[in-house]
């Protein structure tokens, strides 16, 4: 009895040590992120590892303000990402709900070109998007900026497998029969039932349009539309990397996915085991 | 472009070390820009409705401010008076992608009226067929551009924009260190003591013993090497010429300096390279121009004990400096005739005229144009960070009296040939491959390019 | 559109209910009805087709043309057989296969232990906060993992010196052969928490009497697994295969930023997508870069499916 209990709590120590040693292995690099940014770029590259805070922070800031504007391009960059998000979730609810509830001429046709676009590599377009941007005259615009991000194809894809799973079709036939418009019904019954899956969605989508870096460089010119990635990018520019300063502007950058992250993670769970993989 | 693995790339160029070791540092001069601004198609009719207020933008590296200060001291606006001018700050990597796009899209509305661009890409702007004729605004001035500079901006007997900074490459050492290793440490001995290469590594052996070694080397001294005596890459046609046997001469040298152990082998311009500086561990370095400020930036208590001298010499009887970096002004050819007379004007004023060009090195202090009525009415300034030296009388002399040669870069694919020899530096220094056929199969590799698109 | 919703809402307030008229035993509605699904569709369609459609149209076109500012001329095949004359693009289609094995095989192994090993009872407590932590890397841009992880596998940085303290050298960033590693370290640091939400989504999934079934019959933990977890995470196992392998056919920022030479010594480390850029942007060569962009599409497409058949096949999934 008493060696099976031993071999239990050893068995758990070790599983312990795993799981907690991997969580030091993902955690360290972002503690850092916070710790480099406040040192001057010499400490960063010393041994020991700097595993405290220093004194730089707002050095570094100012240095990093006065070369981007990085408050600045901050504005930018939760403009833009709340844009492109809201009109992204809008029309691909609308997509999703339309592809997984109702049947019509065409439907497989333009499901399927939507998702053989999710295989072409985006880079693809740039140079086309460009050029037709450049037509509009919507260089170094918030719409230029913003138009492309609003039709992500996984968006669609993901909003019909969750209206697939989460909105029962017989909900739908009661309220019809009971004389209800479809965009009351869009408004009441659907997007309630999709809550968790935007929310998901907004997690899925958040990181690779804040971080955003190829169109925005493209596509802006002037320092103030700048977002913080096209900001930090320019920075690389320079003959001796400012590391203290793009540490600065990286810990910016983190906090709001960070935060969107820790307010919607409920949910993100939840709709991934929702959505079932059949 | 959104999606969880939406791979997102920057706008750096991997010429890094070459454009923005001279760029950054430089801070060139500002550009006037005439009537477009950059998101309509603006005609200087509108303009000249909206009040007669024309509006000139310019595309440059380097802050908004520094340009602003350059708009008042060189007399810009008193002779131009109805004029505007916008400066439009961009990273140099993305600067010369958005030139190359959309001069090669042939799309005025994303241009701005003057842009300044590093000669590195000056072929494969002229080959989109989108740059204004300048040979009529710059051939008359012609004895006054340092020649080396002039050469490389001809193309077919035409010139497609006008000179700006130019560089001019010497070689720094460390007076303290020199001291304590036992070596001369006044310029005109320590250039009597470096003749050649060979005196050099000599010369790091003494510094070795005191716990310091030469320069940091990342491969990429062959390049620095070949421009003492050859134009570089390729010659006045566009032809590769980096196999020939003065370059093999220079990769020979190199990889003996590669081995001898009396250099570090940082990433350029690291902050672990920077380190070892401001701790005396490395003594000297390739010093161009610029370097000034470099140095300013990154280890500002090493000032004053620094010198400049000629470089030793590849081999007997070579040149002791050579040409470095170089920018120009280009105007794209896509605007309307008023608004392109307009810039030229500009252009001309800047680059090609005394007083905005004196106005423009005391703006970006270690700028080093190609005008030389306005480098001799600098030759008293003292360098900041040099002892006792005068730099632009420094760089001046050196540079006449060497004769340095031009630096052709006169292919688009200079960026590919650029990439081609670092790669086979790499295989020669770390791998010890055959330095004349690995150098032979780079040169093919772009001369098949060449042949590939048809032209240089 | 007003019009429309309210003709629609009358149509169904008619007698024959769901808005459907017309002869009994016919599913025939009208017009404004059946356009309903169209008008949902649009927003998103008509921007699809302006900024997404319409280039990727476009840029195939160009893969066939060679540009100037005067000029456009069709050079047929030769975009194509210029790049795949160049060694840079050569091996970065080699590298495909490389990370294409490597990171399915590093991430999602990793993913699948911690996943498993955080399902365990014992662990409940702690297991929602840690798969936090795992995940959080992820919602960090790639440009600040690859900052990040210059300099910590940069000369003298951290993985430099804790690899010195046991007498072992590592160049990570200056070497061919460690390059492609760099990279799949940095990816593995960026995706393994993605992969752990995913597949623990798919073992919560798993009913416990599975479990409590094969305890019955005398299964030790391991066997438990093998028995019953693996088998039953097979259609999430296999989504994530191809998930993954589609965006390490992307992968760019990496590559580009950890390197002093983007693509690493000798180009040891790219990738197509970085070529691509290489070629569009930094030499203007969009025929050449739009070759390239195609041959990745095409690459991934047969990839993609190929996975499909073999999972159908081996009855992963229907």
């Amino acid at each position: 009895m008493k060696a099976q209990r031993v071999s239990a709590v050893a068995r758990t120590g070790v599983l312990v040590v795993i799981v907690v040693g991997a969580g030091l292995l993902f955690a360290a690099p972002l503690w850092w992120t916070f710790v480099w940014s406040t040192w001057h770029t010499a400490e960063i590259f010393s041994f020991p590892p700097k595993l405290i805070p220093g004194p730089d922070f707002g050095d570094n800031y100012a240095a990093l303000q006065g070369s981007v504007g990085i408050s600045r391009a901050f504005l930018n960059s939760v403009l833009v990402t709340g844009a492109t998000l809201t009109g992204a979730l809008v029309f691909c609810t609308l997509a999703g709900y339309a592809f997984a509830k109702f049947d019509f001429a065409g439907r497989s046709l333009l499901f399927g070109l939507v998702m053989a676009t999710m295989v072409v590599p985006g880079q693809i377009t740039v140079v086309p998007l460009f050029v037709t941007m450049v037509k509009l005259g919507w260089i170094d615009s918030y719409q230029g900026l913003i138009l492309p991000g609003l039709v992500p194809a996984l968006g669609v894809f993901f909003m019909r497998m969750s209206a697939q799973q989460s909105i029962p079709s017989e909900l739908l036939e009661a309220a019809r029969i009971d004389g209800a418009g479809e965009l009351r019904i869009f408004s009441s019954i659907v997007v309630p039932a999709l809550r968790p899956s935007m929310a998901a969605l907004s997690i899925l989508l958040f990181a690779g349009t804040w971080g955003a870096l190829f169109w925005p460089v493209v596509v802006l010119r002037s320092t103030e539309m700048f977002t913080i990635p096209v900001a930090l990018a320019s920075l690389f520019g320079t003959a001796t990397q400012p590391y203290d300063q793009l540490m600065v502007g990286s810990l910016l950058s983190i906090i709001p996915p960070l935060a969107i992250f820790f307010l919607l993670q409920k949910y993100f769970v939840k709709s991934i085991m929702l959505t079932g993989f059949k | 472009m959104s999606g969880p693995k939406a791979a997102e790339p920057t706008g750096r160029t991997p010429t890094r070390r070459h454009l923005l070791a001279g760029a950054a540092a430089l801070g060139l001069g500002s550009l006037v820009g005439c009537s477009k601004s950059s998101t309509g198609t603006a005609t200087s009719a509108d303009d000249s409705a909206a009040g007669g207020k024309r509006t000139v933008e310019v595309w440059v590296w380097e802050t908004v401010e520094q340009w602003k200060e350059l708009e008042k001291r060189s007399g810009l606006n008193e002779k131009f008076p109805d004029v505007t001018f916008k400066w439009t700050a961009l990273e140099s990597g993305q600067l010369h992608q958005k030139a190359l796009t959309s001069l090669g899209a042939g799309l005025a509305a994303g241009l701005p009226s003057i842009i300044r661009i590093s000669m590195n890409y000056y072929r494969a702007l002229v080959h989109t067929d989108g740059l204004t004729d300048f040979t009529d605004a710059v051939e008359p001035s012609k004895s006054d551009v340092l020649a080396n500079v002039y050469d490389g901006l001809v193309v077919e007997d035409k010139l497609f924009a006008a000179p700006d900074d130019t560089g001019v490459m010497m070689f720094g050492y460390r007076r303290d260190l020199f001291e304590k290793a036992g070596l001369p440490t006044e310029p005109d001995e320590v250039e009597a003591e470096l003749r050649t290469y060979d005196d050099l590594l000599s010369a790091g052996r003494e510094l070795a013993k005191v716990g310091a070694k030469l320069f940091n080397e990342t491969g990429s001294t062959f390049s620095t090497l070949i421009l003492q005596d050859t134009t570089g890459y390729f010659d006045a046609d566009g032809n590769v010429i980096f196999d020939s046997p003065a370059h093999v001469e220079c990769a020979e040298l190199a990889k003996k300096i590669w081995d001898s152990g009396l250099t570090t082998h940082y990433e350029s311009n690291s902050p672990q390279m920077w380190t070892a500086y401001k701790q005396g561990k490395l003594a000297t370095m390739f010093y161009p121009n610029w370097q000034d400020f470099i140095i300013l930036g990154n280890a500002p208590a090493t000032k004053d004990k620094w010198n400049a001298v000629k470089m030793p010499a590849v081999k007997a009887g070579g040149r002791r400096a050579s040409s470095a970096d170089g920018c120009a002004m280009i105007v794209p050819n896509v605007l309307d005739q008023q608004d392109k007379d307009l810039a030229v004007e500009v252009v001309k004023f800047l680059k090609l005229t005394q007083k905005a060009q004196v106005a423009h090195m005391n703006v970006f202090s270690g700028a080093f144009c190609s005008y030389r009525p306005a480098l001799e009415a600098m030759s008293d300034v003292t360098s900041p960070v040099l002892h006792d030296q005068q730099t632009y009388q420094l760089f001046l002399d050196s540079s006449e009296d060497e004769e340095i040669l031009p630096w052709y870069r006169t292919s688009s694919f200079f960026n590919d040939a650029d990439k081609a020899v670092q790669d086979a530096m790499f295989r020669i220094c770390k791998q010890d491959a055959p330095i004349e056929a690995t150098l032979k199969a780079a040169a093919d590799s772009i001369r098949s390019r060449q042949d590939q698109k048809g032209q240089k | 559109m007003t019009t429309t919703m309210s003709e629609v809402r009358a149509a169904s307030r008619r007698p024959g209910g769901s808005g459907r008229v017309g002869r009994p035993g016919r599913r025939r509605r009208p017009l404004r009805v059946r356009l309903v699904p169209y008008v949902f569709l649009s927003p998103f369609f008509v921007l699809f087709a302006l900024f997404f459609v319409y280039p990727v149209i476009y840029s195939i076109i160009l893969s066939f043309q060679r540009w100037s500012a005067n000029s456009v001329e069709w050079v047929g095949l030769d975009n194509y057989r210029f790049v795949v004359d160049q060694p840079a693009v050569r091996r970065a289609f080699v590298n495909l296969v490389w990370y294409g094995v490597v990171n399915n095989v590093v991430q999602i192994s990793v993913a699948l232990a911690l996943a498993v090993l955080l399902d365990q009872q014992v662990l409940r407590r702690v297991a929602g906060a840690l798969r936090v932590v795992y995940f959080l890397p992820n919602v960090v841009s790639g440009v600040t993992t690859a900052l990040l992880f210059g300099i910590i596998l940069g000369a003298g940085g951290v993985a430099d010196h804790l690899l010195s303290s046991v007498d072992l050298h590592v160049s990570w960033l200056q070497s061919t052969q460690w390059a492609r590693p760099a990279v799949v370290a940095a990816g593995a640091w960026r995706w393994i928490g993605y992969w752990v939400v995913i597949l623990t989504a798919g073992l919560q999934a798993i009913p416990r009497e599975y479990y409590e079934a094969a305890a019955v019959d005398g299964a030790g933990w391991w066997k438990r697994v093998r028995h019953v977890s693996l088998p039953s995470l097979r259609p999430i196992l296999l989504f994530v295969i191809v998930v993954n392998t589609i965006g390490t056919m992307q992968i760019f920022e990496e590559p580009f930023l950890l390197f002093e030479t983007p693509g690493g010594p000798l180009s040891a480390a790219t990738t197509p997508v970085l070529e691509m850029y290489r070629l569009g942007f930094e030499n203007f060569d969009l025929g050449g870069a739009a070759a390239i962009g195609w041959l990745l599409a095409i690459v991934i497409v047969v990839l993609t499916l190929g996975q499909m058949v073999l999972a159908r096949r081996r009855e992963w999934i229907e």
